[in-house]
C-alpha cells in the first residue's frame, strides 16, 4: 500500500513521464478516445493549442458531416506528435458529435498498413485505399454497424469510392441513422493520397490523415479548385523549442504531484536538455522515461529531495549506449 | 609473383595461362614487367595520397590479346584490396557489346548490401549532425566513426526520421548533382531507408520499369539504355568513392563495347561525364582493352584519360626472372636450368606473348625433369611445336580458298612447276608467263629452312614473273622470317582465325597492283576487277553470311551427333558405375563434373533454342492472314541482322562444350586412375583444361545477342511485349561467366575427385 505523500500524495516511487495505464508503451501516442484520463496530460507545448483551436473553430457545427465528409490533416516530422493530436481532435469531435445528439464512431485504421513490418511490400497509392477501404468494412461488421450481408455487397464494389458512398446507406440499413464514421487513416506520404481522401464523397465519414512528408500548405491548396465544398483543416506540429522542454517537464512534475515520489533535474541537466537542438516530444518522451527508470535503479537516491544531476545523465546516456551496441 | 606451396601439382608453373577471374583462386602468374610496375606504382600513389579530392585517376591499359592485361586488372584489384586502408575494388570484364551490360554487372556486383552501405553512408552523417550538441554528442561521435548503426540510434532515440531522411535525399542529390539533374537518384536511394520499399528500388536500380509507387514519387526513367547505364555507374563511383574512401574499379576487355560499332553522341557524352566523376569523386578507374579502344573514343573522352600503359610484349629479361622467382617459391621442387639462349629462343617464337610463355614455361619444366636435362633451343622449338600445332594445313587452305573465291580470282589449286618440291597450294595467273605464288606451310623454324628456301626457289623460278606469298599455319620463327626477305617480297603471314582475311587481302592487293605496274600482260582488266572485288569484300558480309548459312547447316546436323556422344559418354560411365564405390575411381565419369557440362549446355538451351518459338508457328498453323502474318514477322525477326550469325556461334559454342566434355570423360575413364599424382596423365588432363580455355577466351559470345532476344521474346508470345536489353545483357553474361568458367571448373572437380579418399 502507497503512503501519503507531500500534498496529500503517497510515498511509491514513481516515473512521472510513464502514461498512466500505460507504463508497458512509455512511446505510445496520447489516446484519449481510449483512456479519458489521457485528456489531462496533453501540455500546450510547441504549435498544439493554437492548432487545436484551429480545428475546433472549424468545426462548430458537427451535424453538417451527416450530409458532407470532412478531412483533417495533421503533419509534422515523425515523433512530433502528430497523433496524439489527431486523438485529442478525434476524441473531441466524438463529444461534440454526442452533444447534437449523433454518435462518433472512432475506427482506428492508422495500421491497416503496415511497412515497418519487413515482410510486407510498398503499394501504389490505390491499392493503398482499396485495402484501407477493405479493412474498414471489415471493422465495421465486427463492430455491428452493418449486417454480414452488406459487408459481402461492400466488398464486391468495384471501387473504394463507390464503399465510402454507400457507407450511410448501410449503417441506416443496420439501424444506426446517428452514426458518424472518424476514421484514422494510416499515415501518408503523398499528397495526391490526401487528396483522394479529400475529394472522396462519403457523407457521415471524417477522415484524419496525417503525414511526416506532406506540408500542410500543399494540402490547403485542395479545394481552391472547388474540388470539395469544406477545405481541409491542417494542423502543423513540429520540433520543440527550449521553452517547450521545461514547461514539458515541468508539467509532467506538476501532473504525477500527487501520484507518488521522484528526483527533479537539477539545472545543469535541463540546461542540457534544452541545449539539444532538433528535439520532438517523441525523443525527449523517451529521454525522460529512460532517465528516470535508470535513476529508480538507486531507489535511495530516488527521493522527493533529490536530484537527478549531470552525472546521473552521462551514467545513463553511456548506458543507452552500450545497450544499443549489444 | 611466384608461387606458394606445391600449388601446380609438382610444377612451379602454373598449367593454366588464363586468367582467374575469381577472388578465391589465387593462382597469379604475373610476370613483373616495366608496365606492370607502373600500374601499380600509379595505383599506390593513388592509394597512398593523404587528400583524394580531385584525385582520381582514369588509367587505360591497352595490349593485344595474351599481353597480361586481365592478369594485370585482377592483380590491381589485389594490391586495393590489401592497401591499409583496404580500398573498395572491383573487377569487371565485359561480357556484353553495350554498357547497359556492363552497368547490369556493375550493380550485381555492388549487391543491395553494398548500395544499401552507401547510402547508409549519408545517412550516419546526417544522423550524426542532429545528434552533435546537448546531451547526444557521445552517441554522435559513434554514428560518424561508423560504430553504430544510424538506423538503431534513429530508432533508439526516437529520432524525426522524416526529417533526417530528407536531408538524406536533399545531399544525396546535391552530391549527385555534378552527374545528374535527375532527381529520381536522391529519392531512390533514400527509399532504401525506409522498410518497405528495398525490392522495388532494386529493381529499378536493377534496369525494370519503376514499381507504380516509385512512379508516384517522381521515378519514371527506367535504367535501360546505354546512357542511363553509364550514368548510374557514375552515381555509384560518386557514393564509393566520396569521403576519402578509396574505390577501384577495373574494367577488363572494354574493347568490346567500344569497337566494332559506332558509338552514339549521347553515349559518348555519358562515358565523358562517367571518367570526370571518377576524377572529381577521387576514385580510380582502369579501362583496359585491346589498342584499339583508345582509337575509338572521341577526343573529348580521349583526354579524359589519364596515362595509358601498354602491355609489351615479354623480354627475354622478364621471362628469366620470373622463372627464377617461380622457382625459388617453390624450393622442394626440382630446380630446372633454362638455358639463357632457351629463354631467348622462347621469347622470339611467341613474339613476347605472356600467355604462351607461361603454358611453354610448364611444360618444358616437366619436360627437363622427366629427362633430366636443361631447357634448352631444342626443347623449345620442340615444345613451341607441339603447343602450336592446333590449325591444320587444310583449315588455312580452305581460308585461302574461301578468299579468293570471293574476290572471284581465278586459281590452280596445288600447282606443280614440274618437280616435286615446286609446289603451289594455289597459283594465280596473270599472264603467259606471270603469276603469283600461294604456299602454305605448318611452321618456319630457323631449323629448317633448307627444304623451304628450295621450294620458294623452285615455284620462284617456274616462270618469268613469280611473286611468292607465303603463308604459316602455326609457328613463325622470326629469325626464319628475316632470313626468308630474299625469297618472299612480302613478310610471311602467320594465320590467325580472327583477322586472316585482314591480313591476306592487303597483301593480295599489293602484289595485284604490282603486276598491275608491271604491264606486259593481257589479263590487266581483269586483275583490276579483282583489286576492286578484294575492296568491295572489305566492306560487305554478304558472303560471310551464305558462309555461315552452310556452317550452320552442318552443325545442326553434326549436334544431334554429338549431344547423342555426350549422353553415352558422360551418362553411360555415369549409370554403369560399379556399386562398390571403391572401384569407382577408375571408371566412373563422376556425376558432379557431368553436371557441370549438363548445366552448361542447359543454360545453351534455355537461353539459346528458338524450338519453342518454331513449334509454336505449327501448332497454330491455320489458313488465315493472321496467321500467315505472325509468320511473315518471325521470319522478318529471323532475317534480321546477325541472328544466323548467333546461331552459328551457339551451335560452335555446343560443339566446343560437348567436345570437352567427351574428351574429359574419355581421359578420366582411361587415365582417371594414373592422375592423383602429378605425372604425364595429370599432364594431358591439364593440356585438355587449358586448349578449353583458348577456346572458351577467343569464342565471340556477345554474338549470340541477336539469338537470345529472339528467344527471350518467343517467352513473351502473346504479351506482345519486348525483353529489356538488361534481361539480354543477363542471359550473355550468365551464359558467359559459365562457359569461361567451364574449364577451371572441370579441372578443380575432377582433381577433387581424384584426391578424395
Amino acid at each position: 500500500m502507497s503512503e501519503p505523500g507531500p500534498d496529500g500524495g503517497n510515498t511509491r516511487q514513481i516515473n512521472p513521464f510513464l502514461i498512466p495505464g500505460r507504463e508497458d508503451a512509455p512511446m505510445s501516442a496520447l489516446c484519449p478516445w481510449r483512456e479519458s484520463s489521457h485528456a489531462d496530460l496533453y501540455i500546450e507545448i510547441d504549435n498544439y493549442a493554437p492548432a487545436f483551436a484551429d480545428f475546433q473553430a472549424q468545426f462548430t457545427t458537427p451535424s453538417l458531416l451527416m450530409e458532407n465528409s470532412r478531412l483533417a490533416l495533421v503533419t509534422g516530422d515523425s515523433g512530433c506528435g502528430k497523433s496524439a493530436l489527431r486523438n485529442q481532435c478525434a476524441y473531441w469531435l466524438s463529444d461534440q458529435l454526442a452533444a447534437n445528439g449523433m454518435r462518433g464512431e472512432i475506427i482506428d485504421l492508422s495500421r491497416a498498413i503496415d511497412l515497418a513490418d519487413r515482410k510486407n511490400s510498398v503499394i501504389d497509392i490505390n491499392k493503398r485505399i482499396t485495402h484501407v477501404a477493405t479493412t474498414l468494412v471489415q471493422r465495421m461488421a465486427r463492430l455491428d454497424l452493418i449486417d454480414a450481408e452488406t459487408r459481402d455487397a461492400l466488398a464486391k464494389l468495384p471501387s473504394p469510392e463507390l464503399v465510402y458512398a454507400d457507407l450511410g446507406t448501410a449503417m441506416d440499413g443496420k439501424g444506426r441513422p446517428d452514426v458518424v464514421l472518424i476514421l484514422l487513416l494510416p499515415s501518408a506520404d503523398l499528397q495526391s493520397e490526401i487528396e483522394q481522401y479529400a475529394t472522396m464523397p462519403a457523407p457521415r465519414v471524417m477522415f484524419f490523415a496525417e503525414s511526416s512528408y506532406v506540408g500542410s500548405h500543399q494540402v490547403t491548396s485542395i479545394g481552391g479548385g472547388n474540388d470539395v465544398e469544406v477545405p481541409p483543416a491542417t494542423m502543423t506540429v513540429g520540433e520543440l523549442s527550449a521553452e517547450d522542454i521545461r514547461l514539458f517537464i515541468e508539467t509532467r512534475y506538476e501532473q504525477r504531484r500527487n501520484d507518488g515520489v521522484f528526483p527533479r533535474l537539477d539545472d545543469d541537466v535541463m540546461d542540457l536538455l534544452t541545449s539539444t537542438r532538433k528535439t520532438s516530444v517523441a525523443m525527449l518522451q523517451d529521454t525522460m522515461t529512460g532517465l528516470y527508470n535508470h535513476a529508480r535503479r538507486s531507489p535511495d537516491n530516488y527521493t522527493i529531495e533529490a536530484t537527478i544531476s549531470a552525472h546521473d545523465l552521462t551514467r545513463y546516456s553511456l548506458h543507452k549506449i552500450r545497450s544499443m551496441m549489444g | 609473383m611466384t608461387g606458394n606451396g606445391s600449388r601446380y601439382a609438382g610444377n612451379p608453373f602454373s598449367p593454366l595461362s588464363v586468367a582467374i577471374t575469381t577472388d578465391t583462386v589465387s593462382e597469379d602468374p604475373t610476370i613483373e614487367t616495366a608496365a606492370v610496375r607502373r600500374a601499380e606504382s600509379l595505383l599506390k600513389e593513388y592509394l597512398g595520397a593523404s587528400a583524394l579530392a580531385g584525385a582520381g585517376n582514369v588509367l587505360a591499359v591497352s595490349g593485344e590479346h595474351g599481353t597480361g592485361k586481365t592478369h594485370l586488372g585482377m592483380r590491381l584489384v589485389r594490391v586495393a584490396k590489401a592497401a591499409d586502408p583496404p580500398a573498395n575494388a572491383m573487377y569487371l570484364d565485359v561480357a556484353s557489346d553495350r554498357f547497359t551490360g556492363l552497368y547490369s554487372r556493375f550493380i550485381r556486383k555492388l549487391g543491395r548490401d553494398g548500395v544499401r552501405a552507401r547510402v547508409n553512408d549519408f545517412y550516419a552523417d546526417v544522423v550524426a549532425d542532429s545528434l552533435a550538441t546537448g546531451t547526444t554528442m557521445d552517441i554522435a561521435t559513434l554514428v560518424r566513426n561508423r560504430e553504430v548503426a544510424p538506423d538503431k540510434v534513429v530508432g533508439g532515440y526516437q529520432m524525426m526520421e522524416s526529417a533526417l531522411l530528407r536531408q538524406v535525399a536533399e545531399s544525396l542529390n546535391e552530391e549527385l548533382g555534378t552527374i545528374t539533374e535527375d532527381p529520381a537518384y536522391g529519392i531512390a536511394l533514400t527509399l532504401l531507408l525506409r522498410p518497405g520499399y528495398d525490392d522495388a528500388v532494386w529493381d529499378w536500380l536493377n534496369g525494370s520499369a519503376p514499381h507504380a509507387a516509385l512512379v508516384e514519387r517522381g521515378i519514371t526513367n527506367r535504367i535501360d539504355d546505354e546512357v542511363s547505364a553509364l550514368d548510374a555507374m557514375g552515381v555509384f563511383a560518386l557514393l564509393h568513392g566520396r569521403k576519402g574512401r578509396r574505390f577501384v574499379l577495373v574494367i577488363d576487355e572494354i574493347d568490346k563495347i567500344l569497337t566494332g560499332r559506332p558509338i552514339e553522341m549521347a553515349v559518348s557524352k555519358a562515358l565523358q561525364r562517367l571518367l570526370q566523376v571518377f576524377q572529381q569523386a577521387g576514385a580510380f578507374l582502369v579501362l583496359s582493352g585491346l589498342p584499339e579502344f583508345r582509337r575509338a573514343l572521341d577526343e573529348d573522352v580521349r583526354e579524359r584519360l589519364g596515362e595509358t600503359v601498354t602491355m609489351p610484349p615479354l623480354s627475354a629479361v622478364d621471362v628469366i626472372a620470373f622463372i627464377d622467382r617461380a622457382q625459388q617459391g617453390e624450393p622442394d621442387l626440382p630446380d630446372v636450368e633454362f638455358q639463357p639462349a632457351a629463354v631467348e629462343r622462347m621469347v622470339r617464337l611467341v613474339n613476347g606473348n605472356p600467355r604462351q610463355i607461361f603454358n611453354l614455361c610448364h611444360a618444358l619444366y616437366r619436360t627437363a625433369v622427366e629427362e633430366s636435362r636443361p631447357v634448352d633451343t631444342v626443347m623449345v622449338e620442340d615444345e613451341v611445336r607441339g603447343q602450336a600445332s592446333d590449325v591444320t594445313l587444310a583449315e588455312v587452305s580452305a581460308a585461302v580458298r574461301d578468299l579468293l573465291n570471293r574476290a572471284r580470282i581465278p586459281y590452280f589449286p596445288g600447282l606443280h612447276f614440274g618437280t616435286r618440291n615446286s609446289r603451289a597450294d594455289f597459283w594465280i595467273e596473270t599472264g603467259r608467263d606471270s603469276g603469283f605464288a600461294i604456299i602454305v606451310v605448318d611452321s618456319v623454324f630457323t631449323g629448317g629452312l633448307e627444304g623451304l628456301r628450295s621450294r620458294l626457289d623452285a615455284v620462284r623460278t617456274a616462270r618469268r614473273a613469280v611473286e611468292v606469298v607465303l603463308v604459316v599455319a602455326n609457328v613463325l620463327d622470326p629469325d626464319a622470317a628475316a632470313e626468308l626477305t630474299t625469297h618472299v617480297v612480302d613478310r610471311p603471314v602467320l594465320y590467325d582465325r580472327r583477322s586472316f582475311a585482314e591480313a591476306l587481302q592487303p597483301i593480295l592487293r599489293s602484289l595485284a597492283e604490282r603486276f598491275t605496274n608491271l604491264g606486259g600482260t593481257n589479263a590487266l582488266p581483269a586483275i583490276r576487277e579483282w583489286l576492286v572485288r578484294i575492296d568491295m569484300d572489305n566492306s560487305t558480309t554478304h558472303q560471310m553470311m551464305e558462309r555461315l548459312g552452310r556452317e550452320i547447316d552442318r552443325l545442326t546436323e553434326d549436334t544431334a551427333v554429338q549431344l547423342a556422344t555426350l549422353r553415352d559418354r558422360v551418362n553411360v560411365v555415369n549409370l554403369t558405375a560399379p556399386a562398390d564405390p571403391a572401384e569407382e575411381s577408375g571408371r566412373g565419369f563422376p556425376a558432379s563434373v557431368a553436371q557441370l557440362f549438363h548445366d552448361a549446355l542447359a543454360t545453351l538451351d534455355r537461353f539459346g533454342h528458338p524450338d519453342a518459338l518454331f513449334d509454336r508457328v505449327y501448332t497454330r498453323a491455320e489458313d488465315s492472314s493472321d496467321h500467315y502474318r505472325r509468320v511473315t514477322q518471325l521470319l522478318n525477326r529471323l532475317a534480321a541482322t546477325g541472328v544466323y550469325e548467333a546461331a552459328g556461334t551457339l551451335s560452335m559454342l555446343r560443339r566446343w562444350i560437348v567436345a570437352f566434355s567427351t574428351a574429359a570423360a574419355s581421359w578420366y575413364v582411361t587415365e582417371g586412375r594414373d592422375a592423383r599424382e602429378a605425372g604425364p596423365a595429370r599432364s594431358r588432363f591439364d593440356a585438355l583444361c587449358r586448349t578449353y580455355e583458348r577456346v572458351a577466351e577467343t569464342m565471340p559470345i556477345s554474338r549470340m545477342t541477336p539469338l537470345f532476344r529472339l528467344v527471350a521474346e518467343g517467352e513473351l508470345e502473346g504479351t506482345g511485349g519486348r525483353v529489356a536489353d538488361r534481361t539480354i545483357q543477363e542471359r550473355v553474361t550468365e551464359f558467359t561467366e559459365q562457359f569461361r568458367a567451364l574449364g577451371v571448373q572441370v579441372r578443380r572437380t575432377v582433381l577433387a575427385e581424384l584426391s578424395s579418399p
